[in-house]
């Protein structure tokens, strides 16, 4: 029985480190599929001239969730309700969950989806560049951050474990 | 009686479908106030909207302002005024929340949203040596609504055939007295075979979107099943595309005039192709003095020449005449 708990210890220990590094490690992956994303919004402008209902439905069909959820239900707003609600208004609304669960900056992206639908094409050239700059500079930042802290909760995961059974022996 | 339902039905299915293209359009609070003043949008004809300035509409042949009860007013005084907000959301809507995808169609001055509609615009252009690359600070606006007139050119067939063999027809008159809704009608007749022996396969070449009214190359007008659209091509260019790619027996373009314009009708008519063209002008003689249409006159590419008429009978067939100035009929 008592091996038994102690494997048990082992195993939670072992899976509850697992957990908080892939919780980390998604929201890296997310920021670098939004990032891509706003490649991809930004190719399409300049390349095809699609409208953005177009271009955030294309980036909606990539996946589920997260960020594709998020162009998915601007884009499927968009197209179902034109002339009941600006675009910047329907980019604000959705962009809540994004913003908490990416932890962006709530202002630097309501501000971003202002400016998307006026201006022309150099302007959105120009503003989309310095926002997926900025990103990128902020993706590598965190990335460093991320891996040290996916290295300590490993450690401290394992170490805890270890503890707990030595205690219990 | 199954006819009339049938065309009563076809009406009420129009009818909702052009509310539903304006109100697309339109911002919820101007929305509400126009819904509130005019039962169907029918008979509406121009929206026009200002900044700092009442909201006008053309409704049955006339001019009013929309005021803030609702209601029609033929007074500006009393109209609703425009803020500079709402022409930027109504721009946003236009241009499918897109203004950058539109860049080129709002250099030309109009933008053609579903249905035909025609949203022109005004405000200040940028201009680069002796063209213009920007238009910005949008502060006017005229949303044009597309009235088909389905069977207006059924009294022309008679006319444009000849032994069952089809003649170069162009249609003269004044701006806005009909020509293009009249060639468009001529084509889905042609296009369909209404009342003739057979359909005839037609390529239009639509420069100014205004015969089809594509949006995003889908016509919005009915202009028949056998129809080729090239949109938004010049003519010259279009004419030549056409006869190459699509083999057309008939070729339709609206508004013939530049020299190159001339050119491609030679081409087309030498190629086998019926020509049906409009021009502007208030007779033949005017027509006939100018140079270039006038030397298509004299080489009788045209065979038959139809006047519309201005003022009470806007759009009616004032004159007929055959290539050798035979009146025909009117």
């Amino acid at each position: 029985m008592k091996l038994l708990g102690l494997s048990f210890i082992l195993i939670s220990a072992y899976y509850l480190q697992k957990e908080i590094c892939y919780k980390m490690k998604h929201r890296q992956n997310q920021l670098q599929v939004f990032v891509q994303s706003l490649t991809t919004l930004k190719g399409e402008i300049i390349y095809c001239n699609s409208t953005l209902p177009e271009i955030c439905i294309k980036l909606g069909k990539r996946g589920v969730g997260g960020v594709e959820g998020f162009f998915y239900r601007v884009g499927h707003t968009l197209r179902e309700n034109l002339g009941n609600s600006t675009f910047c208004q329907v980019w604000e609304k959705e962009s809540k969950p994004l913003i908490s669960e990416l932890k962006l900056d709530s202002f630097r992206f309501v501000q971003l989806g202002r400016q998307l639908s006026t201006g022309d094409k150099k302007e959105k050239l120009e503003q989309l560049e310095w926002y997926i700059s900025q990103m990128k500079d902020n993706l590598k930042r965190e990335q460093h951050l991320i891996n040290e802290r996916i290295k300590v909760t490993r450690s401290l995961g394992l170490a805890g474990g270890c503890l707990i059974v030595l205690l219990l022996i | 009686m199954a006819y009339e339902s049938e065309a009563c039905m076809a009406r009420g299915k129009r009818a909702k479908h052009l509310e539903e293209e304006i109100n697309r359009i339109l911002p919820v609070k101007i929305r509400q106030e126009l819904l509130r003043a005019i039962p169907s949008y029918e008979n509406l004809q121009e929206i026009r909207l200002r900044t700092g300035c009442p909201m006008c509409i053309q409704y049955e042949n006339q001019e009013f302002f929309l005021n803030i009860k609702g209601t029609l007013t033929t007074s500006y005084e009393d109209g609703m005024i425009i803020e500079e907000e709402i022409i930027n959301e109504i721009l946003e809507y236009v241009c499918n929340y897109s203004v950058y995808a539109y860049d080129k169609e709002l250099r030309q001055g109009y933008i053609t949203i579903q249905g035909g509609h025609r949203v022109g615009v005004a405000g200040t252009t940028v201009v680069e040596g002796d063209r213009i690359v920007k238009m910005k600070h949008i502060s006017f606006m005229n949303i044009r609504i597309s009235h088909e007139v389905v069977g207006c050119a059924r009294n022309m067939i008679p006319y444009v055939t000849k032994e069952g063999e089809l003649c170069n027809t162009l249609l003269i008159s004044p701006p806005r007295c009909g020509k293009t809704t009249m060639l468009r009608d001529l084509i889905r007749i042609f296009s369909k075979g209404e009342g003739l022996k057979r359909g005839y396969t037609v390529g239009v070449v639509d420069e100014r979107s205004e015969l089809a009214a594509s949006y995003m190359g889908v016509p919005q007008n009915d202009l028949g099943p056998r129809t080729d659209v090239l949109d938004c091509c010049p003519k010259s260019d279009g004419m030549m595309m056409m006869i190459r790619s699509m083999a057309p027996q008939v070729i339709a373009v609206d508004e013939i005039g530049g020299s190159r314009d001339v050119d491609a009708i030679k081409y087309a008519t030498n190629c086998g192709c019926t020509l049906f063209a409009t021009v502007h002008g208030t007779s033949m003689e005017d027509v006939r003095s100018r140079p270039l249409i006038g030397s298509l006159i004299d080489m009788h590419i045209f065979k038959r020449y139809i006047l519309l008429s201005g003022g009470k009978n806007l759009g009616k067939i004032e004159t007929i005449y055959d290539d050798m100035g035979n009146c025909l009929g009117g």
